[in-house]
């Protein structure tokens, strides 16, 4: 305990120099700005700065790099609040209570909790790094294939509980996920499926395009439709301050929201977009009214951020301390390092200590800074609701075609990103729920290539899923899952049964 | 003071923002940005020997490097678009083994052909690949494994970046050469093939990038490709001491223009990347992560390229790795 302490001083005389100082302000304010603008994300903007990186200490530009990359985090929950448009994939499900919310004229709390709820599931996930992080790392590990498969069928099926009343819809929506999820190169045998020859399809949807189609350009289409009648009084600017209520529902969400994503994070591959979709699922689960998911629950929002952001800081354990990225974003932060001449490994603690207890202390004040930052912003972000549709539309339109342009430079995911407006403003008319459908698509990859791979790796014998005894965990709760929401499905025709039985209106 | 100035420059490099002239002549290029496409995503070989020159070589040019990421399908996606850019010497590829020497063996629907759609520049690494073996098998040589692959007491498994990639290959020629089985996983790129070979799911792996979980102690190196011993694993040995006849594959990286960019811009681009690489600075990063520089004329890449296709032609044919071209 002493030694931790110890070290966290170390860090702190890194973190503290006013350089380092100012690369984490640097870091995360960039971060929350590419966060909040649609489809732009942390990604190109880490690539875009590593050349910068070559003249600074290796230390201050990790820390940086860092500060882009959780800041996105706070950042992409503000446009999935106010404007239904996930700039990154785990942010789709702060849309869900989020949108709600700001539509009520919610949208100070809705931001606030955010920014609290953002702030702990940090401070959670930073102390694991801080405490645990070789061990964890160790953990990580114990995850193969069958593992990896179990886990996301879990995740699935829990998801399935999130769309609101239909098991059945929402199973369906799953399914056909997993099935756009298959668009493609296939990674096992390298054959294109369902690409007919376009080129902007060989390696897959792009998943951006897919997220801000069915939620974000969906719901300009919607509103539109509606013309503008929900408009002029609901949304108020109110006070940002959260009710005793709300705060009570939010505490224990934003604790159990902590602990998945700091699962989530340490498990290279699981990342952000599963640990949304478990917080979010549990949090539905666990509640004494779970009918008032999506119509504006608090802990449907605070449970998610937490998640993401305990992801967000936990997801540095399998990079640093075994030079395993979980994504995309992790992988350039490997290279920055690399680049430096450090190499991320078990090594990495206790050869550079400066740097890694540097990097954790700068997590801390990036936080701080972020909400600092953040509580402000609130009133001036509510404010943009108060723009007409007429003039806020055209423009959010504008940003996500600059957005999902930007991820691949392809024009094609323009197109594809219109399309899955299209159907998604279809499913919304048809009361398909448009979450468990990008669950499904996300997952679906990782889902079918370690299906495959376990049972190359077993042989093609099945029982390897339920031989291992974490794979076989996650093989029970699914079934569990799946037994409860048959049950509740029975449950509810025989209530109506009843109903009908005695001639009393239906509730 | 001075960092804040570097800062700013190179954000103004980064973004390309710098001003542009609208002259395109071939004495005065470059006026503009030069843009460098990198067909993978950020944060692997390609992209770190990429990123790594793009500095250098703006100073050299007297203009900003614009170095973009276009992964898909292998790197066919963004090689393909190149081949059809204009050739006005402002459109730069990042080419190598894959995409310039194995796809075209493999996929039956490449939608350009490495050797007439491209004017090579300059061949910029040549990276010797190591075989290494993770927790799963308790052994310490080359010798040893290759025992108890060919008793059959174990079937063994063997990571892969994925099907057709450089590392597929080396395996597959390696289990040619040396007569011995084993299964191929394939996993989405380099890094979680790592993973799975640290972790113990994957017995062997052969790669160019597994230098620093040897150093860790999480990966025994067991041989390497080249064919002579290398300076980052002195006391490993190469395959062919070892006994495997034959067994030299290096993968490559470098520079390519589209097919009828003007020979004075191909000259100039080769000698700002020679410039670039001979920078101390750069040598150094290099070498801490095992990447060999090769420079060279022009010429001298064409050749390479042309004989390295034949060479993995064959190996494609025998690696029985060519499933597309069958459909």
């Amino acid at each position: 305990m002493t030694d931790l302490f110890a070290n966290l001083a170390l860090g702190a005389d890194v973190a503290l120099s006013w350089s380092a100082l100012l690369y984490c302000l640097l870091g995360v304010t960039l971060g929350m700005i590419v966060g909040v603008l649609p489809g732009v994300g942390p990604l190109p903007a880490i690539a875009m700065l590593l050349p910068i990186t070559f003249y600074i200490d290796p230390t201050e530009a990790i820390i940086m790099l860092a500060g882009i990359y959780y800041g996105g985090q706070y950042g992409a929950s503000t446009a999935s609040i106010l404007l239904n448009l996930p700039g990154t994939p785990p942010a789709a499900v702060t849309c869900l209570d989020g949108y709600p919310m700001a539509k009520q004229g919610r949208a100070g709390q809705a931001l606030f909790m955010t920014a609290i709820a953002s702030l702990i599931g940090s401070l959670f996930g930073i102390v694991l790094v801080a405490a645990f992080a070789p061990v964890l790392a160790r953990f990580a590990l114990e995850f193969g294939a069958a593992e990896y498969f179990s886990l996301i069928l879990f995740a699935l099926l829990g998801s399935a509980a999130i769309g609101g009343d239909s098991f059945f819809r929402s199973i369906s929506m799953v399914i056909v996920g997993l099935i756009l999820g298959i668009v493609g190169q296939d990674v096992t045998s390298g054959q294109f499926r369902f690409v007919f020859g376009i080129p902007g399809i060989a390696d897959g949807l792009s998943i951006v395009a897919v997220a801000m189609g069915i939620f974000g350009v969906a719901e300009v289409m919607a509103t539109a439709h509606q013309k503008r009648d929900m408009k002029p009084e609901s949304f108020r600017f109110r006070k940002m301050l959260p009710s005793r209520d709300e705060l009570r529902r939010s505490w224990p969400a934003i604790g159990r929201g902590s602990g998945v994503g700091a699962i989530c994070g340490t498990l290279p591959g699981a990342g952000a977009s599963m640990a949304v979709f478990i917080a979010y699922a549990l949090e539905k689960r666990v509640s004494r009214r779970p009918e008032a998911f999506g119509q504006g629950a608090i802990e449907g929002v605070t449970a998610p951020e937490s998640a993401n952001n305990a992801t967000a800081q936990t997801a540095f354990i399998p990079t640093l301390t075994l030079g395993v990225p979980g994504d995309a974003v992790m992988a350039v932060m490997i290279g920055a390092l690399m680049i430096h001449g450090i190499n991320p490994g078990p090594g990495l603690v206790s050869e550079q200590p400066q740097m890694f207890w540097g990097l954790v202390v700068s997590f801390v004040i990036g936080n701080a800074i972020l909400v600092i930052l953040n509580i402000p912003l609130v009133g001036i972000w509510t404010r943009l609701l108060q723009i007409p549709y007429s003039t806020l539309y055209p423009i959010i339109l504008v940003l996500v075609c600059i957005g999902v342009y930007s991820i691949n430079s392809s024009v094609f995911d323009i197109f594809l990103v219109i399309l899955f407006g299209i159907v998604g403003y279809g499913m919304k008319l048809l009361r398909f729920p448009p979450a468990p459908l990008l669950l499904g698509f996300i997952l679906s990859p990782m889902m079918e290539e370690n299906f495959r791979r376990a049972l190359l790796l077993s042989r093609g014998d099945w029982s390897t899923f339920v031989t291992r005894p974490i794979s076989a965990t996650f093989v029970g709760l699914s079934v569990a899952v799946l037994l409860f929401s048959a049950g509740q499905v029975l449950l509810k025709l025989r209530r109506r049964d009843w109903a009908r039985h005695r001639g009393a209106p239906e509730g | 003071m001075n960092h804040t100035t570097k800062l700013c420059t190179a954000t103004a490099l980064a973004l390309g923002v710098l001003p542009a002239g609208t002259l395109t002549a071939q004495e005065s290029w470059p006026t503009e940005p030069v843009h460098v496409i990198v067909p993978y995503s950020a944060g692997g070989n390609n992209d770190r020997i990429a990123r790594t020159l793009s500095e250098p070589m703006s100073e050299a040019l007297g203009q900003p490097i614009v170095v973009e990421n276009r992964a898909g399908a292998g790197g066919t996606i963004a090689t393909g678009e190149v081949a059809k850019a204009d050739p006005d010497g402002y459109t730069v590829v990042m080419c190598e083994i894959g995409t310039m020497g194995i796809n075209p063996h493999v996929y039956a629907n490449l939608t350009y052909d490495p050797l007439e759609d491209f004017e090579p520049v300059i061949q910029i690494t040549s990276v010797p690949l190591v075989l290494g073996i993770g927790p799963s098998l308790e052994i310490e040589t080359i010798e040893e494994f290759l025992e108890v692959a060919r008793s059959g007491d174990r079937e063994l498994n063997y990571a892969s970046s994925g099907v057709g990639s450089a590392q597929h290959l080396a395996f597959e020629y390696f289990k040619q050469l040396a007569g011995i089985e084993a299964l191929h996983i394939p996993y989405n790129g380099a890094a979680p093939a790592r993973t799975a070979l640290i972790s113990g799911e994957v017995d062997a792996f052969i790669d160019g990038t597994l230098i620093p979980s040897i150093e860790d102690g999480q990966v025994t190196p067991l041989a390497v490709t080249s064919d002579s011993r290398v300076d980052a694993l002195p006391d490993v040995p190469t395959m062919e001491e070892s006994g495997v006849e034959g067994m030299v594959y290096t993968a490559w990286h470098g520079f390519c223009v589209p097919d009828g960019t003007d020979a004075a811009i191909v000259s100039k681009l080769n000698a700002a990347t020679r410039e670039a690489m001979s920078k101390p600075d750069v040598q150094e990063r290099f070498a801490a992560l095992n990447i060999g520089l090769v420079g060279e004329s022009a010429e001298h890449f064409k050749s390479f390229i042309e004989s390295e296709s034949k060479k993995l032609s064959d190996l494609v044919e025998q690696a029985g790795a060519a499933q597309q071209k069958q459909q």
